[in-house]
């Protein structure tokens, strides 16, 4: 079934409709979150709160239309909201160089994952969105509410930062 | 570079993950239910209440009540009144007797259009709880 057959399903009273849709994101929806958090368990509970607003918002979607981007979408606006209630949360949102600041595991700084972890951000926003989970550039600038252009530059220097912090390594 | 991000794996859940998913949706759409569920009790509680106060009112029995209150009002003033302060004075010409010569019927009136209200009131807020749980 796809992703709107399931969404309609779970409108008709189909209780385990929705749970498929769950089993069938989750772990692309925590790995997106923790690109945020750099903690699984905030990322799985920042999740739980994604996938509760988007059971309260599919009442009022549009189901001719894609699911999938709209659920990445609420995900990114879980956590840019956790980040701004939590003050002392030290991933900027807007700073595009910005150092990120999350822990990371001194054996994973060896890794492509950990050195995804070192960029700003705003990049490894982007290239989770599009090289994890598939977006195109367009589903990416209405998640993240910018200009299609400004996704392309931004995946640019994502991948030049990339291949400096591996170099480094 | 770009092959090596499109191959790097996922990150793991427990297995569980989805029933706590579930269980959390659960829990937080049953709370604004709960709450527009007491609300709607009390809310027929308070109709039944006023019902019956209506019906009573109709037996003539709370208008005795009411002629009670009255006297025993009238009683205090009149004792207050005799002090001389102005402050009573102007207490013991408060336009309570109109309530007196009430007919049955206009307490009926007015029991119903206060159950209206209220019935309308707890409807508004029930229908913003849940326009708040759907947001």
């Amino acid at each position: 079934m796809t992703d709107e057959e399931l969404a309609r399903a779970h409108l008709a009273g189909d209780r385990e409709a929705f749970r498929e849709l769950v089993v069938r994101y989750q772990s692309r929806l925590v790995t997106l979150l923790f690109r945020y958090t750099g903690d699984q368990g905030i990322a799985e509970e920042l999740g739980q709160d994604a996938f509760l607003r988007f059971y309260r918002a599919l009442p009022r979607l549009d189901l001719s239309q894609p699911l999938k981007p709209y659920l990445y979408q609420i995900a990114v606006n879980a956590a840019r909201d956790s980040a701004r209630r939590d003050k002392s949360n030290e991933l900027g949102l807007d700073e595009a160089e910005e150092v990120a600041s999350v822990s990371w595991d001194v054996d994973e700084k060896l890794s492509l994952e950990g050195a995804l972890m070192k960029l700003p951000l705003i990049y490894r926003e982007a290239i989770t969105l599009h090289y994890q989970l598939e977006m195109d550039y367009a589903e990416i600038a209405r998640a993240l509410k910018v200009p299609e252009e400004t996704v392309r530059t931004r995946l640019r220097r994502a991948l030049e930062h990339l291949r400096a912090i591996m170099k480094e390594v | 570079m770009e092959e090596r991000l499109k191959q790097l794996p996922l990150r793991a859940v427990p297995d569980d993950y989805a029933d706590r998913v579930t269980r959390h949706i659960a829990r937080a759409e049953s709370r604004p239910a709960r709450m527009a569920n007491l609300l709607i009790a009390s809310q027929i509680a308070v109709t039944g209440i006023l019902a019956f106060l209506a019906a009573w009112m109709q037996s003539g029995e709370m208008i005795s009540l009411f002629d009670s209150i009255l006297e025993s009002l009238n009683g205090a003033t009149n004792a207050l009144e005799q002090s001389g302060s102005a402050a009573v004075n102007a207490l013991a010409n408060l336009p309570i007797e109109p309530l007196d010569s009430l007919a049955p019927y206009e307490w009926l009136t007015l029991a119903i259009i206060a159950g209206i209200i209220w019935l309308f009131a707890n409807g508004l807020l029930i229908a913003n709880i849940r326009k708040e749980n759907r947001a």
